[in-house]
């Protein structure tokens, strides 16, 4: 496992980062990965619904949203979190194409995942997410 | 001297005349009989020529001289060899002169003064005359015009000419059937078509009972007794039939009755017309109504719906197929009305194709059309190609709309399942890849690490087989849980310890591999320290379904070991663990216990289950 900003990129160190991923296996890996980094993992959940609800109650600096939720695609997360400012970085397992046109040229992190990678644009897309 | 009398220019020019200095001698010594002719010929209206004496010397009336022309006045009193020096009137005057009287016809001449007619005609007659004692003094020839006999006879030989080369190209058979006697004159071509004798005069009678077909034959004389009806018009054309030993022909006959009074009353009295051999053109039209017919029974039969537009997309045609589906008529479908069975949001869209479609030569478009059946919309596919003619100008278009809705969903259907398949593999991959971290991480060495990763990695694969064979989308617990205990050579039944019960349960999809790998992993722990290890040991599994406090199904499965000897807890929380006591509530949203009781593993596992019916979709089921 590696040290928080081994290979690049802002550190998420204190960043409270939201995970919505319906594979338990998958969200404890992208859970340790965090934790790791020094991010405060908020989740993770697995379904449409209780990421709702905490895209609503929680402060959040970034999100990781799975693209596929239980068959149930997370869109309407994603439309949540953009309203509140929160950057997302998209999880899928799908090709570009297959993704609705408005967020083809969204982040995203094609799964399977290398952590190292998946911290370093975590902390770009919260360094752009945050102009300081 | 006073004679010839009378006041004519020839009168007068004859009286004057120096006839002295001439062959013929001083006008008082003429003899009587040329004296008379004379008087003759100047008294007569019509051209009248005298020549006399030896050197047969020129006299003649006012009527020749239009025949003269600019010969008189000179030809007065001059030889007539010198006035006419053409050979047939030397020969005529010689014959005439050897006392033989001549009817010279149709001699043409171009006489001046007659505007519009370049050529007259005169026949003349040429009378030797004798004198008292026998011998033939000179001759006298009248002349008639005959220009206009001439004329109307040319004309009628042209006419006649023109006839008979305009019937032989047409082919036509002509006859002229006289009503009263019933004989029929014709000409080659209507001998050859009715079978008839080349030479004389045919019979009607005969024409009609033996060559009109009999079929025809009743309508035929109907048509011609009709057309005899002196208060009609008398003009007739019909097609009929006729026999030959070639065969059966079809003959179009035209003709025209000719009506007369005849006792004071009027009547049919001949028929002149023709026959036209037309059976080619019948046969061509035959086979064209019959290509007509095959195409209209394609253009109907087929699922297409089928039209013909003009350019700019106006219909001037629907197939009934249209008309079935969208409800509307040939009134509604034609010029821009067959827009309003389209989709509202395609009709703008639909225009535009058409604008392009000339300068394109092709029309290939998609649109919705209402069924007028259910008022559902469905997709169809357009697709128009333009009738061209000889010099290449769209004359019209045809068209055919095709129900592609189906093919649409199943497109549709297949570019999702190829993204579910997609997300599947690189989940699965990912979630293999997890496996293989924790499994590391707990693992003594590469041999245990390989032992449990394979049994991890074999569970895996059997739940992806079984649950890509379901048809139905559910999975059968009890095989499940037989598979699991199989894969690694345990069975159950009478001495083996081990006991299965349970009502039949059909898994969704989406629960099986993880409570498949939890079956997995419960039983390698078993083989390892537990019932599935220890010979006296039993494993008890049973499940049933329950409803829970809102209605819900609930499926309860039990694992109970009993009989083996305490074995410490393992001191890190093992994979198995993990996967039932977190997992399979964080996937499944199952409550689960897991314990080291007195004699073995207890295990509860409560699963929600979908109510009765709702299956999700098999290749739409999550993996873990």
């Amino acid at each position: 496992m590696s040290a928080p900003g081994a290979s690049g990129g802002a550190p998420i160190t204190g960043q409270r980062i939201l995970i919505v991923e319906d594979e338990y296996f998958i969200a404890a890996d992208l859970r340790r990965a965090l934790d790791q980094a020094g991010a405060t993992v908020v989740g993770p959940v697995g379904e449409v619904g209780a990421a709702l609800r905490l895209v609503e109650m929680e402060a959040l600096d970034m999100a990781l949203l799975d693209v596929n939720l239980a068959g149930e695609a997370s869109y309407s997360v994603a439309e949540a979190l953009e309203r509140r400012g929160v950057p997302v970085l998209f999880l899928t397992g799908y090709d570009a194409w297959s993704m609705p046109e408005r967020y083809r040229a969204a982040p995203r992190m094609a799964k399977p995942f290398v952590a190292d990678a998946l911290v370093a644009l975590a902390g770009d897309l919260v360094k752009r997410g945050h102009p300081s | 001297m006073n004679w010839p009398t009378g006041s004519s220019e020839m009168a007068r020019r004859v009286r004057e005349h120096d006839w002295a200095a001439t062959s013929m001698g001083p006008i008082d010594r003429w003899p009587v009989p040329l004296k008379a002719m004379v008087d003759v010929m100047l008294a007569a209206r019509q051209p009248v020529y005298i020549g006399w004496g030896d050197e047969v010397l020129s006299l003649y009336n006012d009527s020749y001289l239009p025949i003269l022309g600019d010969k008189h006045p000179h030809a007065l009193g001059l030889p007539f060899a010198a006035v006419w020096p053409e050979k047939d009137q030397r020969v005529m005057l010689a014959a005439v002169m050897a006392g033989e009287s001549h009817l010279l016809v149709d001699q043409p001449f171009a006489l001046t003064g007659r505007p519009g007619r370049p050529m007259s005609w005169f026949t003349f007659s040429w009378t030797p005359v004798r004198l008292e004692d026998g011998s033939i003094g000179g001759f006298i020839s009248f002349a008639t015009e005959t220009t206009e006999e001439v004329l109307s006879r040319r004309s009628l030989e042209e006419s006649e000419e023109r006839l008979r080369l305009a019937t032989e190209v047409t082919d036509l058979g002509i006859f002229d059937w006289n009503l009263a006697s019933g004989d029929v004159e014709a000409n080659d071509r209507f001998r050859a078509l009715f079978q008839q004798p080349a030479e004389g005069t045919l019979r009607a009678d005969r024409i009609l009972e033996g060559i009109v077909h009999p079929d025809d034959l009743a309508q035929v004389r109907q048509l011609i007794a009709d057309a005899c009806d002196p208060a009609g018009p008398g003009r007739y054309a019909f097609e009929h039939r006729i026999r030959t030993p070639a065969g059966e022909r079809w003959i179009l006959t035209s003709a025209q009755v000719r009506f007369d009074t005849v006792d004071g009353e009027r009547r049919a009295v001949r028929i002149v017309g023709n026959d036209l051999d037309i059976t080619e053109r019948k046969h061509a039209e035959d086979a064209v109504r019959e290509s007509e017919h095959r195409l209209q029974t394609l253009v109907e039969g087929i699922p297409q719906l089928v039209w013909r537009a003009v350019d700019g997309g106006e219909w001037t045609w629907c197939s009934p197929q249209w008309s079935e589906y969208t409800g509307q008529t040939q009134a509604d479908c034609v010029g821009h009305g067959w827009l309003e069975a389209l989709h509202p949001d395609d009709r703008e869209g639909a225009l535009r194709f058409w604008s392009e479609a000339v300068r394109a030569g092709e029309l290939e478009m998609d649109g919705r059309l209402r069924n007028a059946s259910d008022g559902t919309y469905h997709w169809f596919q357009t697709r128009a190609t333009p009738v061209r003619d000889r010099r290449g100008r769209i004359v019209e278009w045809l068209g055919t709309s095709t129900d592609i809705d189906d093919l649409r969903r199943l497109q549709q259907r297949q570019e999702s399942l190829l993204a579910e398949l997609q997300h599947r593999v690189r989940n699965i991959l990912t979630v293999v890849r997890s496996v293989l971290n924790r499994t590391a991480e707990r693992s003594i060495d590469v041999d245990d690490l390989l032992d449990h990763f394979r049994g991890r990695l074999d569970a895996l694969a059997r739940t992806q087989v079984v649950v890509a064979q379901s048809v139905a989308g559910t999975v059968d617990l009890e095989n499940l849980i037989r598979d699991e205990l199989l894969s690694v050579g345990v069975s159950d039944g009478p001495g083996s310890g081990v006991t299965l019960s349970g009502p039949d349960v059909e898994l969704p999809v989406d629960a099986v591999a993880s409570i498949g790998l939890a079956i997995h992993e419960l039983t390698t722990n078993a083989l390892k320290y537990g019932a599935l290890k220890t010979p006296s040991a039993t494993l008890d599994i049973r499940w049933f379904v329950n409803m829970d406090g809102r209605g819900s199904r609930v499926l309860n499965l039990t694992w109970t070991e009993k009989g083996v000897p305490v074995v410490p807890v393992p001191p890190r929380e093992g994979f198995g663990r993990e996967l039932i006591e977190h997992a399979l509530p964080y996937r499944l949203g199952a409550v689960t216990d897991f314990a080291f009781r007195g004699g073995g593993v207890c295990c509860d596992i409560r699963v929600p289950l979908p109510a009765e019916g709702q299956v999700p979709d098999a290749l739409m089921g999550r993996l873990l």
